[in-house]
């Protein structure tokens, strides 16, 4: 079920809320996770038996791991590689068994040959929840938390609904004391939560989805002067920023209302000075998982200058590769992976810029972002190339009919209005102001988020001309 | 804990909060109700026999009865006209990743059918192939005595292309394979006809030959194709009859309607008088089936015997035109009726009028007309000598 749906909006949201605010407060968790598993049944179908197997065997694994149940370190350490290899493993067979056998295939060819491919339906929300789990057992493996005891609490954080399709990635020890935290004052937390939800669906849909068409256009695969390909491309740019951003938003503020406090995701990532910097505001849960749960156990930046860099890369592929099993993500994961090779070695991530001396840094930073979403948003390799190639060679054309016939005068609107967000100054993030924002300024910034951005969204969304979150697919 | 002179502050947040979450089901609870605003019914209630897809069908019916539906598709339609200038919506057809519109708005508000370019485009059968299964059925219908008149509607943007926009999806390759198609057609079946000249003619007219917001035509362009295959047919009949200036014609725009728009064509109307012709008795059955017998104490002013006209709804739109020609008539619409029943009709009938439409037929796609159906119907006419 997608958060902008009237179905998520009118009948399941109201239904949650009535019965956390009546129900006995004890029963939070309860109702959290009962909901959580209708939410995911209702985009998941029969993917929901699967999803229970694996936080059975995680809630069991994390009981093993447990420092204080008494195990040695040999056997807890067993345990853990067998519960993290059971995550890959499942992780791996649904994601990316496909496109293996499509590389094997490939290679067969070569020689004549031919091997089965395989088709497998993708589970929504797989690579959230297997990195959830993995940040579980991990965490209670390391003892910085203890394991749970209550499947139905275990479930809860696994499951909740705001977070397990599209993130942001909740690491175990970041909620842990929040699942035995029960919050009475629900008019409080529906009062912080509901501006933070209203904003994120009107990111979603009244820019990123209003853009997509142009987008879309650019990308699929019609003949592209230069002009529509930054445009195109520069849509991209747009719409993935404010639907990713927006659907954190509203997990942010769904989860707020329900009484739990989730990590922030983004901090105007397009206003970055470096690729240091832009992985610093993007996808930052997702950044903190890889630290902690790859990076810093490779050796981080502690064992050599080529052996820092070989992490960094190896991370950057990963991170690509976690978005999804194609070239395409992997050579966008290498892509930004070498860009922060290169700060490393010049220094240039490092660099500490202020006024109008970060224009042009911010300016390169966003240019070099906007060619790696050339790769993340192609269909294939040699569409990315092609699309590289046409913004760099001038074709002198104008623009191709394919996006001039998308760019209605409400998307050209939307889009450069949007566009200025790369303009906005670093410091100011409207979810903190939101969140934590005091005097006229903020207040302000509630109402209008919500009066005005969250009715606004409503009205697009009762109209019913929407389309499914980016980050479903991965 | 929050403190009351704090709980005061969030009111005005809380109370938003509270309409927008709780105010649909609120109003649904309080009595309102949705109106169907496609032009199809609201969706059924989910049932659970559906298994899996009960909850897609859940989600469709709640979309279809939010009672704030309607509210909402005024509200956009307003901001989207009245601030942008844009439609109030934009649909689309994606073929190969591209979104073809659905609607194409050309010059002067005249409207196109998406389907006029994204169909030619993206081909199903080859010229040659398409063209041949077609005189294949021609020249069946006429081996076993058939009179047989075979017409393709050509599409508004082939006859009115003064209206089409300067750039739209399609441009080139709709052309090329439309002019592909007219050349392979025009002249390789002495029962094929070719409208386009005589619709131009029309369209020269004041009246023009389509409908501005609606993708069928005009009655000027109805009465084109009415003397066409009566002069086909029966020739010298249509000299009989005179045709006179009518009530001004007016029909709600189905293309405007897609980008729901309410706009209404109106156009010169006009009567085809034949006071020699009796209409003894006509009948309409709910599978698109329209049957008239009539009669005259000329014997030459009536198609004599029995005529089947297989078309679709350009030949629905036109009845007025073509009725008062022929002595027994049944049109049958051949996308909405059984291709059983099509096919009884073309091999029972005295003369076959087969009307199709050059967005589809242009594309290779002949609808029931298959291969399958052309051999039923080559064992039919057979059967029935």
């Amino acid at each position: 079920m997608s958060f902008a749906t009237p179905m998520f909006l009118w009948v399941f949201l109201p239904v949650v809320l009535v019965l956390v605010w009546t129900l006995p407060a004890r029963w939070r968790n309860g109702v959290v996770a009962l909901a959580s598993l209708v939410f995911y049944t209702w985009g998941g179908g029969p993917f929901v038996l699967g999803l229970l197997a694996c936080i059975v065997a995680n809630f069991v694994g994390g009981l093993l791991v447990d420092t204080e149940r008494g195990l040695g370190p040999r056997a807890r350490r067993v345990a853990l590689v067998t519960v993290v290899a059971l995550d890959l493993g499942l992780l791996g067979v649904w994601k990316y068994a496909g496109f293996a056998s499509r590389q094997v295939d490939a290679l067969a060819e070569l020689f004549g040959g031919s091997s089965p491919v395989i088709t497998l339906g993708l589970p929504i929300g797989i690579s959230f929840f297997t990195f959830h789990h993995i940040s579980y057992v991990v965490d209670v493996y390391r003892g910085s938390k203890r394991a749970q005891r209550n499947l139905l609490t275990f479930v809860t954080y696994i499951a909740m609904f705001p977070q397990l399709i599209a993130g942001p990635i909740v690491r175990y020890h970041e909620i842990a004391d929040q699942l035995h935290e029960v919050r009475k004052d629900r008019f409080a937390d529906f009062a912080a939560g509901f501006p933070r939800f209203g904003m994120g669906l009107a990111k979603k849909v009244v820019v990123a989805d209003t853009v997509a068409p142009v987008a879309d256009a650019a990308f699929s695969g019609q003949p592209l002067t230069t002009t529509a390909a930054w445009v195109g491309v520069l849509a991209y740019t747009i719409q993935i920023y404010f639907d990713f951003s927006g659907y954190s938003d509203m997990a942010i503020g769904l989860a707020r209302m329900l009484g739990f406090r989730f990590p922030e995701n983004f901090a105007r990532p397009y206003s970055a000075v470096s690729v240091t910097d832009f992985w610093r505001r993007w996808h930052m849960s997702l950044s903190r998982w890889f630290r902690d749960y790859v990076y810093i156990p490779l050796g981080g930046n502690r064992s050599g200058t080529g052996r820092t860099y070989l992490n960094l890369l190896t991370v950057f592929v990963l991170t690509g590769f976690w978005h999804g099993a194609a070239w395409t993500f992997l050579v966008w994961g290498l892509f930004h992976g070498m860009l922060l090779v290169v700060e490393r070695l010049t220094g240039l991530g490092r660099r500490e810029w202020s006024g109008l001396a970060t224009v042009l840094p911010r300016a390169v930073t966003f240019l070099l972002v906007m060619v790696g979403w050339v790769f993340f948003r192609s269909g294939s390799m040699e569409q990315a190339l092609e699309v590289l190639r046409v913004m760099v060679v001038p074709t002198g054309e104008g623009l191709s009919d394919v996006v001039a016939v998308s760019l209605t005068n409400q998307r050209v609107v939307v889009l450069a209005l949007a566009a200025l967000v790369v303009l906005m100054p670093r410091d100011l993030v409207l979810g903190r102001v939101l969140d934590t924002g005091r005097g006229v300024g903020a207040a302000a910034a509630r109402a209008i988020a919500s009066w005005v951005a969250a009715p606004a969204a409503g009205v697009l969304v009762a109209v019913g001309t929407l389309s499914p979150f980016l980050y479903f697919q991965f | 804990m929050t403190r009351p002179g704090q709980h005061r502050r969030l009111l005005p947040v809380v109370v938003a909060g509270g309409v927008f979450v709780f105010g649909p089901l609120v109003a649904g609870l309080a009595g309102a109700r949705a109106t169907a605003l496609e032009n199809r019914p609201l969706a059924d209630r989910p049932s659970l026999s559906a298994g899996w897809k009960v909850f897609d069908e859940a989600s469709l019916w709640v979309s279809d009865h939010l009672p704030v539906r309607t509210a909402a598709v005024q509200a956009r339609s307003e901001v989207v006209r009245g601030v942008f200038g844009d439609h109030a919506v934009e649909p689309t057809r994606v073929v190969d990743g591209v979104a073809w519109p659905s609607v194409v708005e050309g010059r002067d508000r005249w409207l196109y059918a998406g389907g006029d370019f994204v169909n030619a485009c993206h081909p199903q059968l080859g010229v040659e192939e398409t063209v041949e299964r077609l005189e294949r059925m021609t020249t069946l219908l006429r081996e076993h005595g058939r009179t047989v008149a075979v017409v393709v509607v050509p599409d508004k943007s082939t006859v009115v292309d003064d209206g089409l926009p300067a750039r739209y999806l399609g441009r080139a390759c709709a052309a090329e394979r439309k002019d592909a198609f007219w050349s392979a057609y025009t002249g390789r079946d002495p029962d094929f006809l070719d409208l386009r000249p005589a619709l131009e003619e029309a369209d020269a007219g004041p009246g023009r030959a389509y409908l501005r917001s609606d993708s069928h035509w005009t009655p000027a362009g109805a009465l084109v194709y009415a003397r066409a295959v009566v002069d086909h047919v029966a020739p010298g009949t249509w000299e009989q009859s005179e045709v006179r200036a009518g009530a001004p014609f007016r029909k709600q725009g189905d293309l405007a309607s897609v980008l729901l728009e309410d706009r209404v064509d109106e156009v010169p109307g006009w009567d085809v008088v034949r006071p020699e012709v009796r209409l003894d008795s006509e009948s309409r059955s709910g599978d698109f089936t329209f049957r008239t017998q009539q009669s005259s104490d000329d014997p030459g002013a009536l198609v004599r015997g029995r005529t089947a006209i297989i078309g679709d709804s350009f030949t629905f739109n036109s009845r007025a035109a073509w009725t008062p020609w022929f002595e027994r008539s049944t049109t049958r619409h051949w996308v909405k009726t059984e291709p059983d029943l099509v096919l009884h009709e073309m091999v029972e009938s005295d003369t076959v009028v087969l009307e199709l439409v050059e967005r589809d037929i242009a594309t290779g796609d002949l609808g029931v007309f298959d291969e399958a159906f052309v051999d039923r119907l080559e064992a039919g006419l057979r059967a029935a000598d």
